[in-house]
C-alpha cells in the first residue's frame, strides 16, 4: 500500500470522519419521519425486494409443507383431543359476546379500546446485521400505515411500526434492544388486571422483560400478558405471551417477570398491522388509566408522553 | 450492456443479504451464534482489487449508503466502514490479481476490519453492549466461516466478469 498515508489521503480521511460523525448525529436524534432520499431509496428497493421475496417465500413454504406433512399424524391426534374443548368454548364465547353487547348498550358505550382495523402485509426483508431487530413490510403511508401502530402475527404481538415511507415500512420487533422500545401491558390475574411495561429482550434467558409490576399484585407463572391499550396507540387485548418467571427487581420495590412471547419473532412471512379506531379512553377505563398512569408519569417515554396528553387526562 | 452488469450484480447481492438469506436461513434462538451475510463486502473488496481503489471506494460508499438507508435507521456507519474497507483492501498488484490465495487472505482480513469497525461504531453510539469476547465468538467467527465460503463461490465468477469488462474496455479504446 504505497499510496496509503500521503497528505491528501489523510485530509480526505479526516473529512469523511467528520461527515460520519455529522450523519450519525443527524440520525441519532428522535426523528419524526425519515428524509425524502431515504424514502425514495426504500421505496424503490422495496419493489425489488417484494419481487424477490415472493418466489423465496414460496420455495421456503414448500419445504416447510414437506416437514409439516411428516408430522401430520401426531398433530391430528392432538387436535382431535382439543376439538371437544373447542366446541364448548365457542358456545361460551358466543353467549359472553351477546351479554357483552347488551351490557354495552345499557351504558351507551359504542366504542372500546379493543376496536381496531387490520391490514395485512408481506415481509420483504429483515435487517441482516442483527444489531437491530427490524423487518421491512410492503405497506406504507399510501396504505394508511403510520408510525407506532401495532404489528401482530396470528399468534400475537410482534412489534410496532418504526418508520414509514410511501410504499414500505419498518417494524421494530419486541426483541429489539433499543431503550425506547416499550409497550404498556397488562397481566390477566383472574381479578383486576395488573398493569406493567414490556421493556426489551433478556438475552441470557431469552424472553421479554415485564417490568414495574406493583409489589402487591398477584402475578404468577403461567398467567397471560396482553397489551393494555393505555399507551394510546395499541388496542387492548393483543396477546403478548405467558409469564415464565417472577422475581423482585434490584430495589425490591416492584416485581419483574420474564415473558415467553406467544409469537415467533423469527421466520415471519406475513404480518397484520393494527390501527386502533377509538381515540380516547372512556368511562371506567379512563379511571383505570389514571391509576396505572401514576408511575408512568415518573418516567416519561416519548411514546407514552404524547399519548397521555390527549388520552390520559379527564 | 456489460457496463451495467457490475452494479446489477452488487445490487442483487444486496437483495440476497436482506431478503433471500433471511428467508432460507431464518435466524433462530436455538444456536448461540449470529450469521451475518456480507456478500456486498466481498464484491466491493474484489472490485477494489481488480478495478482500482477509486471505483472500489465508490462502490463501497454507494453500497454502504444503500445499506444504511434500507436496513438501519442510523446513517453513515456502513457508508464509512464499507468505503474505508474498500480503500485499504485495494491491493492492485498483478501477483494478487492472479492468485486466488491472496484474494482470499485479503477478503478474510477485510471481513475482520469491517466487522470490527461496525461493532466498534455501534458500541460507541450505544446500540449494543456486548463485550469483545462475545463479539468474537458470536459474530466474527461465524461471519468468517460463512462469508469465506461465499467468497470461494464468488471468486471465479467475479474474475470472469472483470476479465470481460477489461476486454470490453480495451475494445472501446481502439
Amino acid at each position: 500500500m504505497p499510496h496509503f498515508f500521503s497528505n491528501k489521503r489523510l485530509i480526505i480521511l479526516m473529512v469523511s470522519i467528520i461527515v460520519l460523525v455529522g450523519l450519525i448525529g443527524f440520525s441519532m436524534r428522535e426523528r419524526e419521519a425519515v428524509t425524502w432520499p431515504e424514502k425514495f431509496v426504500r421505496d424503490s428497493t422495496g419493489i425489488v425486494q417484494f419481487v424477490f421475496s415472493q418466489p423465496a417465500h414460496f420455495a421456503a413454504g414448500f419445504f416447510g409443507d414437506i416437514r409439516d406433512h411428516l408430522q401430520v399424524y401426531e398433530e391430528n391426534q392432538l387436535l382431535k383431543s382439543r376439538l371437544d374443548e373447542y366446541a364448548s368454548l365457542s358456545a361460551e364465547l358466543e353467549s359472553v359476546k351477546q351479554e357483552n353487547d347488551t351490557l354495552k348498550n345499557m351504558i351507551d358505550a359504542d366504542e372500546s379500546l379493543t376496536d381496531y382495523v387490520m391490514r395485512s402485509a408481506l415481509v420483504i426483508h429483515r435487517s441482516p446485521d442483527r444489531w437491530t431487530e427490524t423487518i421491512g413490510i410492503n405497506k406504507g403511508q399510501q396504505d394508511g400505515v403510520e408510525k407506532d401502530m401495532a404489528v401482530v402475527t396470528a399468534q400475537g404481538l410482534i412489534g410496532k411500526i418504526q418508520t414509514t415511507s410511501e410504499f414500505t415500512s419498518t417494524v421494530q420487533l419486541l426483541s429489539d434492544g433499543n431503550r425506547t422500545n416499550r409497550v404498556s401491558a397488562m397481566v390477566n390475574t383472574g381479578e383486576a388486571p395488573v398493569y406493567a411495561f414490556i421493556e426489551g429482550w433478556d438475552e441470557e434467558r431469552e424472553g421479554l422483560m415485564l417490568r414495574k409490576i406493583e409489589s402487591d399484585a398477584d402475578v404468577e407463572e403461567g398467567q397471560t400478558v396482553m397489551t393494555s391499550g393505555l399507551g394510546g396507540i395499541f388496542p387492548r387485548g393483543l396477546a403478548i405471551g405467558e409469564i415464565t418467571e417472577v422475581e423482585p427487581d434490584e430495589y425490591g420495590l416492584t416485581y419483574n417477570a420474564l415473558v415467553e412471547p406467544a409469537a415467533n419473532f423469527y421466520n415471519i412471512e406475513q404480518v397484520n398491522i393494527i390501527e386502533r379506531t377509538s381515540d380516547s379512553l372512556d368511562g371506567e377505563l379512563q379511571m383505570e388509566a389514571d391509576d396505572g398512569g401514576e408511575e408512568e408519569d415518573e418516567e416519561p417515554v416519548e411514546l407514552q408522553e404524547e399519548d397521555f396528553e390527549n388520552g390520559g387526562t379527564p | 450492456m456489460i457496463r451495467f452488469l457490475l452494479p446489477i450484480v452488487v445490487f442483487a447481492l444486496f437483495i440476497l443479504e436482506g431478503t433471500w438469506f433471511q428467508i432460507f436461513v431464518p435466524p433462530s434462538q436455538d444456536y448461540n451464534y449470529i450469521l451475518v451475510p456480507r456478500f456486498v463486502l466481498i464484491a466491493v473488496v474484489l472490485i477494489s482489487i481488480f478495478r482500482g481503489p477509486g471505483i472500489g471506494v465508490l462502490y463501497g460508499i454507494a453500497g454502504g449508503l444503500l445499506y444504511d438507508f434500507v436496513y438501519t435507521d442510523l446513517l453513515g456507519i456502513y457508508m464509512f466502514s464499507l468505503g474505508f474497507t474498500a480503500y485499504i483492501s485495494s491491493f492492485t498488484y498483478t501477483a494478487v490479481r492472479i492468485s486466488y490465495m491472496w484474494q482470499m487472505v485479503i477478503i478474510i482480513g477485510s471481513i475482520l476490519i469491517f466487522e470490527w469497525m461496525t461493532y466498534g461504531l455501534y458500541y460507541v453510539v450505544d446500540y449494543t453492549d456486548i463485550l469483545f469476547e462475545d463479539f468474537f465468538m458470536v459474530r466474527l467467527l461465524p461471519s468468517w466461516i460463512l462469508n469465506g465460503c461465499a467468497a470461494i463461490l464468488l471468486l471465479y465468477p467475479f474474475q470472469k466478469l472483470f476479465r470481460r469488462l477489461e476486454d470490453y474496455e480495451a475494445l472501446q479504446q481502439r
